[in-house]
Order: C-alpha cells, then structure tokens, then sequence
C-alpha cells in the first residue's frame, strides 16, 4: 500500500463529513497546543511545577480563582493539569518515535533477507507479544527505574514489537511487488533497493499507525506513574495526580477527577481519529459508505 | 477428530517455546541489562553480606550460559526465591493471590463479552441510526478510559456517596469467625457455593460487582468494536442482503448467520480481551483493596521489592500464552479453515 | 448437524441443573444453618496500615508489637499519662539501696493459655531466652548480671551497672513472659534453639493474657480469642479490662487509610487505625463514628549528616533548621494533629523541655547561609530519603523541598522502602559521603526514658541509629552519667538529659519537626476507647479494655 498526498487529500475529505474523527483531530490540535505554550499560557507557573505551595489556599473546591480546585499543598489542579499535557506528550512522542525506530530497523532487514533470520526475528518479536500490554513496560520499569527518561525508554522497550510485526508485513507485501524485482535484476545492491525502495514504501502506514498509537502510550504512561513507577513528584502527570488525589477521594474529590477527564478527552481523540482512519481505510466499509452516498 | 491432535501438539510445542521466551527475556531484562543484577535482587543498598548470598544464589561467578540454565531450572520447577518484603517464598505468595485476580478478571471478561457481543450486533442491524453511532462512540471512547480512574469513580459514587455497594475486601471481615467461612479453592464464588454459604456467595457477589464492572469495560469495548465490524461484513454480504429484501426478520439472519459468522474471529480475540481484563484487574485491585496478584505487584514495587514484582509479571505472561493457546486450538475447532 | 446440536443442548441443560442445584442447596443449608445458630460471638475488628511481622516475643521488634502486647504480659504495665507503673505479673517489687538488685514478687493463680502456672521459673525462662537471643530490643537488658529465684513466686535481678529495671520491665519489646512449656512445643533441645522461634511463627502462642492467637496469617488477618481463664477479669488492683469485652478481636490488614476509613463507615470494621486526617470532621459529625485523640511518643525528625560537606558545615545545618516551615508541615502533613516538636525527646516524655523549638526566619535562614560561606545557595542537590508508603513523611518531606529552595538549597526527594534506608544510612558510618545528606525517619521509644532517644540517635556509640554520624564527647559523658541516675535519681538525671538536647540543639545534629498526635477512629459501638490506647505500647489497641454497647 502506498500513501500518496492524494490519499492524504481523500482522508481529509473524508474526515470533514466523518464528525468523530474531526472531534478526534480538533482535540488532539488543542491539546499539542497546550502541551506546547502551557508553562506561558497557565495562571499559575510555579503550582504547575510542584514548587510552590500556598498553605492558605489548600483543598479548595472549583471555584473562579481555580477552576480545578487546589491540592493539599495549595497548588491549583488546573495549572498543573494544563501542564501535565506537556509531560504526556513528550512520553507519547518519545515512546513511538523509539519504538517505530527499533521496530522499523529491526523488521526491514528481517523481512528483507527473508527465509530464516526472518523467521526467528518474528519469534523474538513473538515473544516480546506473549506479554500483556503494560506488563512488560512494567518489567523493564522495574529494572531500569524512575523517572520521565526511564518511562520512555521502558514503554519504547515494550512497544517495538507492534510495529516490527508491522513492518515486517509492509516489507513482505513491498518485497514481492515487480519493481523490486526489477530492481534486483538491474544489479542495484540490498542496502540500496532497502533504503531506497522498501523503507519509503513501508515506513508511511507504520508512521501513522504511530502517530494514532500515542493515544495508547499515554494511557498505559499514566498506568505506570500510577502505580508510582512513572513520573514522580512533584511533576504534574496525570496518572501521578490521579494517584495523589486517590487519598483524598472523599473529602476533594476534584484533585482525581481533573486530570483523569483530561487523560480521557486526549486518549479517545487520538482513538477516534484513529478508528476514523480505519473505517476510511477499510474496502468493505467504504463500499458501504459510497453506496449511502457518505 | 475435530482438531488434528498434530495441531494441538504444535500449538503446545509452540506455548513451550514461548514460555522459554518469556523466561529469557526476563533473564535479559534482569541480568544483562543491570550491571551489577545482585542489587536488583538483594535491594541497591544491601550490606556487603547480602550481596554475596545474592551473587551466590545467582550463580553470578559462573558463565553467563551456565546462570542462564539455572535460571531456567529454578522457573521451571517454581523456585522463585523468597521476597524480602513478605519473607514468604514468592511461589507461594503469588500462589495465594491468584485466584483473587483471576476470578475478578474472568468475572469482568464475562461481562464484558456478553454486553459487547450484544451492543455490537445491535449496532450493525441498525447501522448509521442511534444505536450505531452509542455504540461506536461508546467502543471507541471506552477503551480510552483510564480504568483505575474509572474505579475511583465508582468507588466515589457508588459506595462512598450513595453507599449501595460495599467498599473493599473480597468477603465480609468476619466471614470466617462468624461464619466459618474456609477458602477451598481460592474462588470465593465457589467457595461459598459448596460450603452451602448462600448470604456469604450473595455479600461475595455483590463486592465482585463493582470491581467486575470496571474491568469489563476493556473486554466490552474490543469486543463490540469487533462485533459491529464482522456483523456489518456479514451484513453486506450478496446472500444476507438478498434475504433481507425478501423479508427474512433481521432475528432470524442474526441468529442464522450473523453470529454464526461473528464467532469464530470473535474467539481468536478472546485471548487478547482476557489480556485485557487481567491487567485490569491489575490497576484497579489496589483501589478495591483487592487481595490479588495487582495489590501484591504494587506493594512489592512501593518496598522496591523487584524479585517478587518480576515473577508475578512472568507468571501472568505465562497465563496470558497459555490461555492464547487454547483459544487457538478452539478457534481452529470451530473454524476448520485454519486446520493444518 | 442434529447431533451437534443435541450435544450442545445437553451441555446447557446440565450447567443449568448444576448452578440450580447449587444454588437451591446452598439456600436450604443455610436456613438450616441459621435455624440452628447460636448467640452469635461479639467481634472487634481492628484495621492496621502494616502487615504483622514475626511472632516470637523475644525477637520481635517491629509491628507484631500491636498483638504480643495484649497476648503476652510483663511485669509491669506502664502508664506515661499519669506516670504510673501498674502492678501486672509482678504485684510489687523493690530495689537495693547501690540500685544494684531488684526484687519482683509474682502474682498469685496465673496461668498461661495452656494452662500451666506463671511462676520464677516461667519468668527467668523468659527473661533468659530474650537477654541469650540478643536480638530486638534485648540490649534493653544490657545492665543485668544474673537472674537469681529466691522462691516459687520471687525472682531477683542482680546488675552489672545502675539501669531503671522498672520501666525496662514494662517496656513494649523485649519484656513479656512466656510459658517455659515451649521447649517441649516445639520439641526443641533448649531455650535458645531456634524450633522454639519457629513454633511460634507458626502461629503458636505461649502467654498469659486476655486475649489467645487462634488464626495466624500475618499478609492478611491474625485473629484472637477472649482467655476466660485470664487472671485480671477478677482483680481488683489491674484497671485495664471491661466486663463486656469482645470474645473475638481480629486484626486486620488493610493497607490504605482510605479503604480503612469506608470499611469503618459500612461497619465491616470497628477500629481503623489511619483514616484520611482531612476528613475527619465529617466523621466527628458522624453519630455512628468517634474521634479517639491522643498524644503519643512518636516523632518525625531529620537526622543531618553532619560528616558530609556541606552539612559538615554547623551554620549550613542552622540556616536549614530556620528555613523550614514547621507549622506548615503539621497542617499539611497532619491536618494539625501533631504538635511542633521541640527536643528530640517529645512532647509528655519526662525530660522534654519547651525550650528547643526552631523558629521559621528565612532572613536568618540567608544570612546564616551567607556567614557558612554559601551566598548563592548550595551547589549541588542535597539527597533527603524518607521510608516509602507514610503519606505524612512523604508530604513532610515535600513541603520540606520546596522550603529550602526558597534558601537556595535544592533537595532530591527519594521514598525508600525502610531495609535500603536504613542500609544507605548505615553506610554512612564507613563512608558519610556515599550515604544521604538527610534522613527522615519516625522515632518511638523502646522503653519511656529520653536515654532511648538521645543515645540511640546521637550517640556515637549507636552505630545503628545514629544516621547522622553525629559524634560529642561531652554530650555521650552526659548521656552515661545520666543514665546511671535515673534508676535512683531522676531529678538529677532529667537535668543532664536536658543539657545533652541542649548541646544537638546547638549543633542541629537533628531537626526534630513534629510529635505526633494519635488518631483512631472507630464505631461509637465501642466505648473505653481512650483507656485501651496507650502511647507507650504504640499502635496497640487493648481489647481487654473496650466496652461493647449491644
């Protein structure tokens, strides 16, 4: 499959009439801007870094002066959620980006020399998918340790599987394609028909699966920092800011409450432009589609 | 012979080798990867003394090639060591809490396949109404859902504003000296069942409800995205759209065909919407004060307590392989076309 | 085709059958059942934060100390409110003019769970078993010679060196009596053989209180019965019971205070050890809860190590000690229920002075900082660990970072399970530079003396608390003088011990931040609350003494 600039043309087309995945794009706009601008644009810099506290101001409900409410060190929800956009979206570029890098290299060549190096490329790969999700970015969490930095790293760990059995499909279905073998026959050599050819072709439908997939890697970002292996304080990520207001559930429930709305609005716009996609792209769908004139 | 018995045989062949797979890569991840693996076993400050019991139990003076075999032989034969936050051999800890987590999971997988398959249906014979778009945002947004968030949620409203469903425990704290309550099994559901504890099974049921609810939401969401999609392909084919102009009721198709035709894939995902339901059974244990793999796992992380963190993982990956296995022995039962 | 079908129809059918029948079946025993109850047992279910530890009385030194309290006795009970020793199984005792012996006279008609008599024997058994083991709190014993029995019911204690034998014998670790029957239990070759410790991990008690272990499984419950045969239901001269005390008490692990606090309100527990300090009004508006207060002997405290630049430095480790915000930290970190600490001995311990309280002065702060030789702050992060799990050392420890970087000093917070904090910190003696800059950890005493906090957290014999390397010539003197005292003159012996807090004062060898105040919520069920906490057994709940109002 090939992806050109028309494709990209059609897909917008589509996504206009499609008002779920519009949603999806125009919140996952919001939210990059937010992530970008957010230490110039929240009312309260300092809360949303974590080193401030106003001993006056704690456990206050939503009120004008904060609309999200203040924490236990009276540090207001909304900066630090607006802020926590910013920590999500640099663990979800960095987890896809590593992850499709790992996945891209390791498959291109396995799937390229074929026969079997390919096949036991696919049985570690296989391996590494005999965990369930989360569980082996817990793994390797545990061993690397805390943090921001050894977030990313163990979720790329984990996520370059997926994207290696992705690839590795892409180059098969490339490999066979005539001009390949048009291109053996005229004596160019592998690492050029590889870097020239296949990856071109191959790396497109796999960058936009990624891109769809960030959704998926803040969301299990902010499993892990839940369970206290992720970002730590005072850093404001959400799953971190869910934890710490667990405690207080029942007395400000607003400390929880925020951030999680916030992680869901973002994770289910990256999910509906992602299914969006795959309506779009699916043959039987779209017949249906254009015979109800959609 | 529905199944070849040589298929079956190759899928076992096939799980061993993944098991070793799994073993190896937490031999990597624990021993490669670390440079010096006896701190992540003994604790990154242990005295000296501990340090050495440690390299010693891991043989670490010997070649790699040669831990590598010990450590094998150890998983293999369920010596995992003591965890030094609980002093209790790690096998018999995770051994203890894994029936909590796997009745929690499979109650959440039930629920969510059962509501999912329906929705899913429902969507696709009235494609583009209502229903369709409920479901579709609904499948697409579910999945979205921060499940442990999820849990505090309905742990704020439904217990701790409305109280209609208890908070926390698996059973009643006084089950066993008032009642007598004894784990046979490990399933309270089954448990207060055969002990012939009826008000027991009904408390039981009614503490499963709410933790079981959040974790169907994952395996309802797969499962009526997927649904919607196969029924919506079925629907569309000539046959089925010919039997519908001639006025067959959308019942008799759905019952004739559609599901005939959704089952089978439907099955091939059973094992990832039970990879689903077991990890969240993992992130919401802790919220319910649920005594199971989850609430070990993160207890263990919070006294960096790695061994037993490490293993428990490993065991539910081996779950996680084995139940994909048989799901695709079923599949394969039920789908002759990928007999071989 | 129709096979298939039949076979699948059958299938249902008799899991229907099945679940029907269980069900039914399930439903007439259990009318069955409650037709033939009995009145139903009374129970008290106490919620603790911590899992039990080990179960040996010698030993233990840790959290199982909520339940040996109350299933093991001492000698003497000690009550730190009223500063009073209440006579337990010794009914009085007297010491020698040199301070030198102690004589305990027993009580009369005790016995143990398993009905063998309290005796001299039981009580040098005992005794000699912890002082061998060496173990735990043992050292407590450190002072005594010899154990001598002069008869049946009397039993001396012969000293090495002056020691306040009576409150050592009340202590909370180290002091219970047990029967001598366990050697036999266990099929052990002699006291210190090691089968005994594991009898009783096994879940096997050997004592002679109010309440037996009957369930032991220390992850999840330990669960204990009522001893009917219990001396102190009938004496007159032992104030701690109730007449209508629970037959069953269950301690109950549950980690979270929150889930603590919801069990607590549906009534599935009765006793909850930490509930979210925040709420607590609403429970206090609650008709179906009480508020239980009480101070305790538990301190929050920073030790500084004092070997490692900068906090080598005395005017750095000042400047700290006035940057921080004490009556912040309790708000936050305890809503207010705790008082700012002053002294490392605290607040209701004898010995405890007013007088050592830092004040909260940011310019004082900088210039102090300025005179060290610091003027653009510190320059590199200074590493505060604190015991993983404690929300209020962990916000304690927060707020503390942010304060100090007000001062130009800037903190790497780390949470640490208390086994590498504790290794990290102990390093320190072999090499301070390796080890943390400053450490937070809870202190409670061993027995009720200042020369437990003082020695074991200053004293530069105590290798294994004193986590700030903190070492003073003249302050260790005063320590061993005092301590020699306070078996014979405590007046003498509380005037040194204030001039050694007067010295870590000065030299901020600690910053102690706050003496906690004890909160225990509970049904309104339960009355005699306030009698059954004591803060010299801490997180001991005496079932003994709770009334239950039916």
């Amino acid at each position: 499959m090939i992806i050109s600039s028309r494709f990209i043309r059609e897909y917008y087309e589509y996504l206009k009439k499609d008002k779920l995945g519009l949603t999806g794009a125009i919140i996952v706009m919001i939210f990059i801007f937010l992530a970008v601008f957010a230490p110039y644009i929240v009312p309260y810099p300092a809360d949303a870094w974590g080193y401030a506290y106003n001993i006056e101001q704690r456990l206050q409900p939503p009120s004008l002066a904060h609309p999200f409410g203040t924490d236990v060190y009276g540090r207001d929800v909304f900066s630090r959620v607006i802020l926590g956009s910013r920590f999500s979206l640099i663990i979800a570029l960095g987890v896809v980006s590593i992850a499709l890098l790992i996945g891209v290299v390791l498959e291109l060549f396995a799937g390229y020399l074929g026969g079997r190096i390919g096949t036991f490329f696919m049985r570690i790969t296989d391996m590494f998918l005999a965990f369930p999700p989360i569980l082996l970015a817990l793994l390797f969490a545990v061993v690397i340790g805390r943090g921001l930095l050894n977030l990313i790293i163990s979720l790329s760990l984990a996520w370059w599987p997926w994207y290696a059995r992705l690839t590795y499909v892409q180059v098969t279905t490339v490999k066979n394609m005539p001009y390949i073998d048009a291109a053996k026959i005229a004596g160019i050599n592998t690492p050029t028909i590889i870097f020239k050819y296949i990856l071109p072709n191959s790396l497109t439908p796999v960058t936009v699966q990624a891109f769809l997939d960030m959704g998926a890697a803040i969301l299990e970002a902010a499993a892990l920092s839940f369970i206290g292996i992720g970002v730590q304080p005072p850093n404001p990520e959400w799953g971190l800011m869910i934890s710490e207001g667990w405690y207080l559930i029942g007395v400000a429930w607003w400390i929880s409450i925020f951030p999680g709305i916030m992680l869901f609005l973002v994770v289910m716009a990256f999910n509906f432009l992602g299914d969006s996609f795959r309506e779009f792209n699916n043959p039987k769908v779209r017949r249906l589609l254009e015979s109800r004139g959609i | 012979m529905p199944v070849s018995l040589r298929y079956v045989i190759k899928r076992i062949f096939y799980l061993f080798l993944v098991v070793l797979g799994v073993i190896t890569i937490v031999f990597i991840a624990t021993r490669i990867i670390p440079a010096h693996p006896e701190f992540l076993w003994a604790g990154p400050h242990a005295t000296e003394e501990q340090l050495q019991e440690a390299r010693n139990e891991l043989r670490l003076n010997d070649p790699i090639w040669v831990q590598y075999v010990y450590f094998i032989e150890n998983m293999l034969t369920f010596n995992f060591g003591i965890s030094w936050s609980s002093r209790h051999p790690i096998s018999q800890d995770i051994l203890s809490a894994l029936p909590a987590t796997l009745e929690l999971a499979i109650s959440g997988f039930i629920i969510g396949i059962l509501i999912g398959l329906f929705l899913g249906i429902r969507a696709a014979v009235k494609y583009g109404s209502i229903i369709d778009k409920f479901v579709r945002s609904l499948s697409i947004s579910g999945s979205a859902i921060p499940v442990f968030w999820l849990a505090l949620i309905f742990q704020l409203i439904l217990a701790i504003k409305l109280g209609i469903l208890p908070v926390g425990y698996r059973i009643d704290p006084n089950a066993e000296i008032l009642e007598g309550f004894q784990p046979i099994t490990g399933f309270y559901t089954i448990d207060t069942l055969i002990e012939g504890k009826f008000d027991l099974f009904l408390d039981v049921l009614k503490r499963l409800l709410m933790p079981a609810l959040v974790v169907s939401v994952y395996p309802l969401c797969l499962t009526a995205r997927m649904t919607r999609s196969l029924a919506l392909e079925t629907l569309q084919e000539d046959y089925v759209r010919n039997m519908r102009s001639w006025g067959v009721k959308d019942n008799v198709i759905i019952r004739k065909y559609v599901i005939k035709a959704v089952i089978p894939p439907l099955i091939a995902s059973l094992g990832l919407s039970f990879g689903y339901a077991l990890v969240g059974s993992f992130l919401v244990e802790v919220i319910f004060a649920w005594n199971g793999l989850g609430m070990y796992v993160v207890h263990a992380l919070a006294n960096y307590d790695f061994p037993a963190v490490i293993i428990s993982v490993m065991t539910v990956a081996i779950i996680y392989s084995s139940i994909n296995t048989v799901v695709d022995i079923l599949h394969a039962y039920l789908d002759p076309r990928i007999r071989l | 085709m129709n096979k298939k079908a039949i076979g699948k129809g059958l299938i249902v059918i008799i899991i229907l059958v099945v679940i029907i029948v269980a069900v039914l079946g399930g439903y007439y025993y259990s009318l069955l059942n409650s037709q033939q109850s009995q009145p139903k047992k009374t129970v008290v279910v106490y919620a603790s934060i911590s899992e039990m530890t080990s179960a040996d009385p010698s030993t233990e030194f840790s959290n199982s100390i909520m339940w040996l309290a109350f299933t093991y006795e001492r000698l003497i009970y000690y009550d730190p409110i009223q500063n009073k020793l209440i006579p337990e199984l010794a009914v009085s005792w007297e010491r020698s003019q040199d301070n030198l012996t102690w004589t305990f006279h027993l009580r009369h008609g005790v016995t143990f769970h398993d009905g063998s008599p309290l005796n001299a024997d039981a009580v040098i058994f005992s005794l000699n078993r912890t002082i061998t083991l060496g173990q735990g709190a043992a050292f407590l014993w450190a002072s005594v010679k010899s154990i001598e029995k002069v008869d049946d019911y009397t039993v001396r204690l012969h000293l090495n060196y002056p020691a306040p034998i009576d409150l050592i014998a009340s202590a909370a670790y180290a002091s219970y009596i047990f029967s001598p029957k366990v050697v036999q239990y266990a099929k052990a070759s002699n006291a210190t053989d090691p089968k005994i410790s594991d009898w009783f991990n096994a879940g096997n008690d050997a004592g002679s209180g109010p309440y037996k272990l009957i369930k032991w499984d220390p992850k999840n419950e330990v669960i204990f019965e009522k001893y009917s045969a219990w001396w102190g239901w009938n004496a007159t001269d032992y104030p701690l019971k109730s007449s209508s005390a629970p037959d069953i008490f269950t301690i109950k692990i549950v980690a979270d205070a929150v889930t603590q606090e919801n069990m607590l309100l549906a009534g599935q527990i009765q006793i909850a050890q930490q509930v979210p300090l925040e709420d607590l009004n609403n429970l206090k508006n609650n008709p179906n809860i009480q508020v239980v207060t009480k101070p305790s002997f538990q301190q929050l405290i920073l030790l500084l190590n004092t070997k490692k630049a900068p906090l080598d430095n005395v005017l750095v480790r000042e400047a700290i000690a006035h940057a921080i915000p004490y009556d912040d930290i309790v708000t936050v970190a305890r809503y207010g229920y705790a008082r700012v600490a002053s002294g490392p001995v605290p607040y209701g311990m004898w010995g405890h002075s007013d007088q050592f309280r830092y004040s909260y002065n940011l310019t004082l702060a900088k210039s102090l900082l300025v005179q060290a030789g610091y003027p653009n702050g510190i320059n590199r992060k200074l590493l505060l660990t604190y015991t993983t799990g404690d929300i209020y050392e962990k916000r304690s420890a927060e707020l503390i970072q942010s304060a100090l970087a007000q001062i130009g000093i800037q903190v790497d917070v780390r949470p640490l399970s208390w086994d590498e904090q504790w290794a990290l910190a102990k390093s320190g003696w072999e090499n301070p530079n390796n080890a943390q800059d400053i450490l937070m950890f809870y202190w409670w005493p061993t027995y009720n003396s200042p020369f437990d906090f003082l020695y074991n957290m200053f004293d530069s014999q105590s290798k294994d608390f004193n986590l700030g390397y903190f070492t003073n010539e003249t302050f260790d003197n005063l320590l061993s003088t005092a301590v020699t005292l306070e078996g014979s003159d405590r007046e003498k012996a509380t005037t040194l011990y204030l001039q050694a807090q007067q010295i870590i004062y000065e030299q901020v060898a600690g910053i102690p931040l706050w003496d906690m105040t004890y909160v225990i919520a509970a049904s309104s069920s339960l009355s005699n609350l306030d009698m059954a906490i004591n803060p010299a057994y801490p997180t001991v709940i005496f079932p003994q003494a709770l009334s239950l109002k039916s």
